[in-house]
């Protein structure tokens, strides 16, 4: 007999609920976040780095600030507009790169979300 | 009891301001009298994940040199934690943030060498005070102040910074035990009969202590994949769960479609910009062709060319709604938009 830890969504037996009824499976990954940092790359600036020191490729969303007359906002890089300026990152066992072309006239704010998970895991 | 142990992870979590202005990028923590000008520094940790309400059992700082002037000169300083539940980053100046009560004095003789290692400044009271604020929650940010405070004149201390050495900048090690852990559940149950115009109802509510297993790392959660020991493992993918790191959880999740020149508002009730992820494809009018261009999903971050033509999609997340954007640089062959998206219960800010 295999024992797999669970916990069921409401209403739904935890001993028979399918996979997407469960709210936990220690058969199934969770994605839990290890860190959020904020970063800022300089008016002109082409490159940002982070030591994130996990050993392994986490997986990592980066969010950039921005702000308009509906507030502030939040938008996922990578990013390109018609002007050929663009926003990316790459990841590796140690770092977390933020590339930009430098185009940048000001500074530019973001917000890194590091979680525990591998996609090569 | 339990070890956090931290030091700066970017280049504004560090910085000093001597002669000049405050500098966060500089290659020195310089302390100290810098010819005439205080020499004051600081430091800030992230992701402190030590509980609200802990006993600090031990904190101390460890400082490595990279810059010396006189060497039978004494510098003189004084330790302070910034009184803050989570105090912002240091691309700005924070010297002249709230101070805690608790401070120590940290006096340093030389002769010294560059690599040289500092004893350590014991900043237990000033970790206790600020984990004991109100409003302090694990994983949290923290900083501390390094303040001049009568050196000799023209002594000063450069130490590693971020910007110069990751590894050789201040660490940050804090021995704690957690407060025991509380739950508090409620259950409530009531019943009502229209014909007779009675209803009834009770509530109960329950506080149970929890005193962690001494033999296991206290207020810590954890399950780890098969094959792993739950305690000797420390590789963090190994876990499948830990409470020091929450889990992502779906706040809301739907579908939209939309035209190629329109934009979808989708609100939400947080009141803080959330996570969020939205997937969609781009399917063109049947008169055009139908064609799926896009042909799957993709993350809606999204660029199209077209012979004459470029699109745009993305997704602007707010504290009350998400802004489902598609932008054109003249107008594209005409179609609809049709995505789903996943609004997080977490908040980015």
């Amino acid at each position: 007999m295999t024992f797999v830890t669970k916990v069921a969504k409401e209403g739904y037996d935890v001993r028979e609920a399918a996979d997407k009824n469960l709210s936990y499976s220690a058969k199934l990954a969770s994605h839990s976040i290890f860190n959020i940092i904020s970063a800022s790359l300089s008016a002109g600036g082409t490159s940002l780095t982070f030591i994130h020191g996990l050993d392994f490729v986490p997986k990592v969303w980066i969010f950039m600030v921005g702000s308009d007359g509906d507030g502030t906002f939040m938008r996922r890089i990578p990013y390109i507009d018609d002007n050929d300026f663009n926003v990316d990152f790459y990841i590796t066992t140690s770092n977390i790169v933020i590339e930009s072309d430098g185009g940048q006239a000001s500074r530019l704010d973001f917000k890194v979300i590091i979680f525990t998970r591998s996609p090569q895991a | 009891m339990a070890e956090w142990r931290g030091r700066p992870i970017q280049s504004e979590d560090d910085g000093d301001k001597g002669s000049a202005a405050w500098k966060y990028n500089d290659t020195q923590i310089l302390t100290g009298d810098i010819f005439g000008s205080d020499g004051d520094g600081g430091i800030r940790y992230q992701n402190v994940t030590v509980p609200k309400g802990s006993t600090i059992n031990s904190a101390s700082m460890g400082f490595r040199m990279n810059m010396t002037t006189f060497a039978d000169h004494v510098t003189r300083l004084k330790v302070h934690g910034i009184d803050e539940d989570n105090t912002a980053d240091f691309s700005s100046d924070p010297l002249g943030r709230a101070k805690t009560t608790a401070n120590v004095d940290w006096d340093l003789s030389g002769p010294f060498d560059v690599e040289d290692e500092a004893s350590p400044p014991n900043v237990t009271a000033i970790i206790q005070e600020i984990v004991n604020r109100a409003g302090w929650g694990s994983g949290n940010s923290l900083g501390i102040l390094v303040l001049e405070d009568g050196s000799t004149s023209d002594t000063f201390i450069g130490w590693y910074p971020w910007d110069d050495n990751p590894n050789k900048a201040p660490e940050l090690v804090i021995n704690y035990t957690a407060p025991p852990t509380t739950t508090t559940s409620t259950t409530s149950t009531s019943t009502s009969t229209s014909t007779t115009n009675t209803s009834s109802s009770s509530s109960s509510s329950s506080t149970t202590t929890m005193v962690p297993d001494p033999n296991y790392a206290q207020g810590i959660m954890r399950i780890t994949k098969e094959g792993k020991d739950v305690i000797d493992s420390n590789y963090l993918d190994d876990y499948f769960l830990d409470s020091n790191y929450p889990l992502l959880k779906v706040h809301d999740s739907g579908s939209f479609t939309t035209s190629i020149i329109g934009l979808e508002d989708i609100p939400h009730t947080l009141g803080y910009i959330p996570y969020a992820i939205v997937f969609s494809q781009y399917i063109e009018d049947a008169g055009f062709g139908g064609v799926n261009i896009t042909s799957e999903y993709y993350q809606h971050d999204w660029f199209l060319t077209g012979a004459a033509y470029y699109s745009y999609g993305y997704t602007k997340i707010y504290d009350d709604e998400l802004k489902i954007v598609i932008e054109n640089i003249n107008t594209p062959r005409p179609g609809t938009i049709d995505g789903f998206y996943y609004i997080f219960k977490e908040a980015v800010i």
